[in-house]
Order: C-alpha cells, then sequence, then structure tokens
C-alpha cells in the first residue's frame, strides 16, 4: 500500500543571522517588528530574526493550503522549509510524497545558455531518460510557445518569453506536493488563462497543495485552508 | 555511524555523475562559448605561459630550456588545478545560490562540479604535457604515464574533502575567501612549482611540510620515471582520512545552515 502524502512539522524554529554590526539597536528592532511582523531578537549576542518559531502542524493529502501574511511574515520561508531548501534550526520536519516547489520562476533558468540546453539540463536533473526528455521538451515548446527562439541564448529573450519558458518548465509533470510563491497570474492575458489553467491542472492531480499569494480571491477559489503568518506563529483556519 | 549524512551525501553525489558532468562541461562552455577558439584557449595560455615561465627560469638558473619546459609544464598544469579548485570552493555555494533556493539540493553536488570543472580544463592541458613529455623528457614512460593518471585520481578525494571544508567556512565568513586567495599565492611562492628544491636544499624542511609540494610530487614522479614509494601511498591514505574526518565532522554539524548563510 503506498504511503499517505503528508508534511509533518515538529517544534520547528527557523531563524536567521542579520550579521548586523549593531547588535542592541532596539528602537530598529522594534520598528521593523512593527512593519515586517516577525521577531528579532538576540541568541548568545546575535542579532537574529525569526520567521517561525516552535510551529508544530500536520499537513495531509487533500489540503490545499493559501498562506497569507505581510511581506517578510515568513510564508517564503516557510514555503523553503516544506521543499526542504532549508532545515529547521530547532524541531523536526518530515516530508513524504515528491515535493515540485515553484518558489521563483527564474531561478531553474540559466541565462547563459540557449532555452534548448535549459530544457535538456533540466531533464538530467529530473533523471528524465531519451523518451521523457523528448516528451518534456516537446511539452514546453508547445505550452511556452517560443519554438523560433528556443536555440537563442536566454538572457536574449524578453522578460515575457523568459516568463513562459519558466513557466512550462517548472509546471511540467505531476508531483504529490506543490509548493508555490506568488507565481499564479504570470504573463500577458492570453498566457495568464493558459497557466492558471495549467496551475489549476497541477492543483487537481496533486495530493497536497501550499500556495503563497496576496491575493485573496486565489486563494478563497483554491484553497481549502489559511495559514496565516504574523509574529514568527501561524493561524491555522478553514475556508 | 558517525557524520553518516556526510556519507550518505556524498555517495548520493557520486550517483549523480551526470549530472555534476554536465554542470562542470558547462561551465567551461560557458566561459568560452563566444570565443573563436572556445576551449583551445586553454590550451594556448598555458603553452604561452609554460614556454615564458621556461625560458626566463631556465636562463636565470642556467638550465636546458627544454628540460625546464618538461618541469615546468608538468608542475604548472597541476599547480593551476589545486590553485583553481581551492580559491573557486570559497565562492560555489555563493555562485549555485540560484539552484540551492529554488530546490532541494545536495550541497557536494556542486563541489563534485567544481572538481569536475577543474579536471576537464587539467584534460586539456594533456594535449601539450602529453607530447612536449614524449619529445623532450627522456625518463617518459607508457607505465609512468599510466602511474600518472593513476596518481592524480587518487589525490581527488582530497580536493572534495578540502573543498568542501573552504565551501562551507567562506559561505559562513566571507573574509575567508580574501585570506584563502592570499594564502595560496604565498603557497605558490613556497612550493617548487617553477623552480627546482635543489636550488634551495637549505629549506628542505619546509617542503617536506608542504603538503601541495608533497602531492606535486606524487603525480609528476612517475612521468620522470621516479619511484612513488609504497610509504608514499601510506601517506596519500593518512592524508584522505585525516581530510575526509574533518570535512565529515564540519559537513555534518553545519549543512543545515549553509542555505541560511547564503
Amino acid at each position: 500500500m503506498a504511503l499517505k502524502k503528508s508534511i509533518l512539522l515538529r517544534n520547528v524554529s527557523v531563524y536567521y543571522q542579520t550579521f548586523n554590526e549593531k547588535k542592541n539597536s532596539t528602537l530598529k528592532n522594534t520598528l521593523i517588528n512593527s512593519i515586517v511582523g516577525s521577531t528579532i531578537t538576540n541568541i548568545k549576542n546575535k542579532e537574529v530574526i525569526y520567521p517561525l518559531k516552535n510551529i508544530s502542524l500536520e499537513i495531509n493529502e487533500k489540503d490545499k493550503i493559501g498562506l497569507v501574511g505581510q511581506n517578510g511574515s515568513g510564508k517564503s520561508t516557510f514555503l523553503r522549509l516544506l521543499a526542504g531548501c532549508i532545515e529547521p534550526v530547532e524541531g523536526t520536519i518530515e516530508r513524504t510524497g515528491i515535493i515540485k516547489s515553484i518558489l521563483n520562476l527564474e531561478m531553474g533558468l540559466d541565462k547563459e545558455l540557449t532555452g534548448m540546453e535549459n530544457l535538456r539540463l533540466q531533464a538530467v536533473f529530473r533523471g528524465y531518460d531519451l523518451e521523457n526528455t523528448k516528451k518534456f521538451i516537446d511539452d514546453v515548446l508547445d505550452f511556452s510557445e517560443i519554438v523560433n527562439y528556443i536555440y537563442f541564448p536566454v538572457e536574449t529573450y524578453s522578460s515575457g518569453m523568459v516568463l513562459r519558458l519558466a513557466f512550462a518548465m517548472a509546471t511540467y509533470g505531476s508531483p504529490d506536493i506543490l509548493l508555490l510563491d506568488e507565481v499564479v497570474n504570470v504573463g500577458d492575458e492570453g498566457f495568464k488563462k493558459k497557466s492558471l489553467a495549467r496551475i489549476e491542472e497541477l492543483m487537481e492531480s496533486s495530493k497536497i497543495m501550499v500556495m503563497a499569494s496576496h491575493d485573496t480571491s486565489i486563494i478563497k477559489n483554491y484553497c481549502n485552508k489559511i495559514f496565516e503568518f504574523k509574529d514568527s506563529s501561524i493561524n491555522i483556519s478553514k475556508i | 555511524m558517525f557524520a553518516a549524512i556526510f556519507y550518505k551525501n556524498y555517495l548520493d553525489a557520486l550517483k549523480s555523475l551526470k549530472i555534476w558532468s554536465i554542470l562542470g562541461w558547462l561551465d567551461i562552455y560557458k566561459r568560452y562559448r563566444r570565443s573563436r577558439l572556445g576551449q583551445i584557449w586553454i590550451v594556448i595560455s598555458t603553452l604561452v605561459l609554460v614556454g615564458s615561465i621556461s625560458f626566463i627560469f631556465s636562463t636565470l638558473f642556467k638550465s636546458n630550456y627544454f628540460s625546464f619546459l618538461v618541469y615546468i609544464i608538468n608542475n604548472l598544469c597541476l599547480w593551476i588545478f589545486f590553485r583553481e579548485i581551492v580559491e573557486d570552493s570559497s565562492l560555489i555555494f555563493i555562485e549555485n545560490k540560484f539552484f540551492l533556493f529554488n530546490e532541494k539540493w545536495n550541497h557536494l553536488i556542486m563541489i563534485f562540479r567544481l572538481i569536475a570543472r577543474n579536471t576537464i580544463t587539467y584534460a586539456h592541458n594533456l594535449i601539450l604535457i602529453i607530447p612536449i613529455n614524449i619529445i623532450f623528457n627522456d625518463n617518459f614512460t607508457l607505465l609512468g604515464f599510466a602511474q600518472y593518471i593513476l596518481n592524480f585520481f587518487i589525490i581527488l578525494p582530497f580536493f572534495i574533502n578540502i573543498s568542501l571544508i573552504i565551501a562551507i567556512v567562506s559561505t559562513r565568513f566571507r573574509d575567508f575567501r580574501i585570506i584563502i586567495n592570499n594564502l595560496m599565492q604565498l603557497i605558490f611562492f613556497l612550493t617548487p612549482v617553477i623552480y627546482q628544491k635543489i636550488n634551495f636544499e637549505k629549506y628542505d624542511w619546509l617542503f617536506e611540510l608542504n603538503i601541495f609540494a608533497f602531492l606535486l610530487e606524487f603525480v609528476n614522479n612517475p612521468i620522470n620515471n621516479i619511484n612513488v614509494s609504497f610509504i608514499n601511498y601510506v601517506t596519500v591514505v593518512i592524508i584522505l582520512a585525516i581530510t575526509t574526518f574533518i570535512s565529515s565532522i564540519i559537513y555534518a554539524k553545519k549543512y543545515k545552515r549553509i542555505n541560511y548563510w547564503l
């Protein structure tokens, strides 16, 4: 029997050292806290910023979670944590299932390489064999509609073309757990419709979806739970 | 098992040979993609450097130009390989931030990428090393060359370990990169790369303590038909064991923090 896909966090804390020379400027800390909503504190005389503090929660199959909160409140850090880009400083996290994270569309692209070279490289990263590589390339070319430019270096593309290529690459495949960071509305009007349909498809096929967005209508349309980030903690509510 | 995560990730990275070898190759490809001669520039720049240094130092030390050419090409190509790995290591995680921040990555793949990139560069220089040794090195034998290649591969794990340690420390302490670069310049002068040990017999103890000087001889001696003793192989194994132990401790303790420091 296949294992149920889930993410389990136990007493997870994440903090970043600010590497700031002035460690005790409390007025500044207070001001930043009031703006970003996370806690700046001192640990062993090091100034640190706490996006997440002592979080315990469980994300299970059929959960479609929307992350909301001010800029800097910890949404992206939380997504990075779920994706495995960072590990908790304190506590533990268990992830069961294949995770696909689309945290920054352009991060998977090497702009010095051509579009086709990027596609082939991505296929290697994903461990595709020849047949699957061909399927992947055909799908991305078909979806992104940039066939005529695919042998040009990505740095010569317009920002819209980069976005199309990056989006088509990132959204190919069907993961168990899908993590999205503000990437639902991309491109011009025509491509926006196409990309929304693709995201919806991905959401349908994935067992767990976690999405950060400032657009409340998107959260309401696609999610069944809300995680609200404030003061290094998470308030959970159902839609 | 002690530092199990290090050995697990090391093996996983080894298995990802296709990924790091392609990434290493692409690094070279990108560096020369818009030049007409492409990677041939690696060979040309080595040839110019080695040719001119050989001329200056053979004149200075009143030696035969061609025997000095053999000495310099064997030493300098290896030294460049050592130096590039050590210096590039300090930036390897920072340069690959855009990979490490988007998905879960095994940091050791980036280290292997760096080793692959420099090994490919070194392989380009074999285009010069082989014919120059065949023509001008009276002690060159095929068996010696095979042992030279073997010894080259034996020391690679040392550079993987060193590279990992430097990469972790430099990501956390950004000054470390500058210290390393300056240190490598100093070590270059303390290592018999462009001069011969016999000219500085008084300072033999300095060469004995210099690990780079030892590795240089360990790899190069077979191509000059000089015997590499069993003790030398044991020394290399000890060096590998010590550096593996140190890098495994540092990695196991700090691997969770690397991406926070980027």
